[in-house]
């Protein structure tokens, strides 16, 4: 049975390059019997979910005038 | 042509605008606005490259990451060393067990995390040097897989790994320094 640290390595490579074909086996039966990485586990996947609120579809203001200037520009130079 | 379409370049780069910034936010922090302008300054150069409307996205994505390499390429040759500290040991989960902020929290972990706004994430972020932010908020905020990284960045898949490993023990404990010194962790404090 792989350690916590190495299961705790293995979720975060198969969080960040899943692999359809890789060998998770280890990781699965480490998570089956330990409950502390099982936390680790689920403390990862609420990291991802802070990181998806980061993302904004909002442009400031000032940005905006300064997109839409560069834009302008380049519009009336076609 | 895409411009005998009436899907022409300004239309399509208005278009993309806010998931470019939003992406340059992550990437460069307040040097977004530099980034996007570069961005949309060599897609323009470019334009007439895009065939295909419907890749314009990844096509603009591109782009935008590409800026992103030469500018930490550009940093990275003036800037400060990054020192090397014992970060790879800090765990933020094991932190929080064993501190125990919020002693009466039956989510202690999640309770913490929300407490964190994205302007507050977004500092953070702000903090990590460029070389391991790019790798982290690629793979973890938009999906890329680690080889797409990679190519990306002109680097080997072990190096992005290595990067993202320090990168995310760098997160974790900026997270935790960021919380105790922004008060986030006195109870009561706004979640």
């Amino acid at each position: 049975m792989m350690s916590c640290q190495e299961a705790v390595t293995a979720l975060w490579r198969h969080l960040e390059d899943p692999t359809p074909d890789g060998d998770d086996v280890g990781l699965s039966d480490h998570l089956g019997r330990c409950r502390r990485c099982c936390g680790e586990a689920e403390f990862a996947g609420m990291l991802q979910d802070l990181w998806a609120r980061t993302s904004t579809e909002v442009v400031p203001a000032p940005a905006r005038e300064r997109f839409e200037a560069l834009l302008a520009s380049l519009e009336a130079a076609t | 042509m895409l411009e005998q379409e009436g899907t022409g370049f300004t239309g399509t780069a208005r278009a993309h605008l806010p998931r470019l910034y939003s992406l340059a936010r992550r990437l460069v922090g307040q040097h977004a606005d530099d980034l996007v302008q570069e961005c949309l300054l060599r897609a323009y150069r470019a334009w007439s490259g895009l065939r295909d409307p419907v890749a314009s996205e990844a096509w603009f994505t591109a782009i935008l990451v590409n800026c992103a390499k030469d500018r930490y390429r550009y940093v990275e040759r003036h800037a400060r060393e990054v020192p090397i500290d014992p970060v790879d040991g800090f765990s933020l989960y094991r932190t929080l067990a064993a501190e125990d902020p919020f002693p009466y929290s039956d989510s202690l972990h999640l309770d913490f995390l929300c407490r964190f706004g994205p302007e507050d994430v977004w500092q953070v972020l702000d903090d990590l040097p460029e070389l391991y932010r790019v790798p982290l908020v690629l793979v973890h905020m938009e999906g890329w897989p680690a080889r797409e990284v990679a190519d990306a960045l002109d680097v080997a898949v072990g190096t992005v790994h290595a990067r993202l490993h320090r990168g995310r023990k760098l997160f974790e404990r900026t997270l935790w320094t960021y919380a105790v010194g922004n008060d986030l962790l006195r109870t009561g404090a706004p979640a």
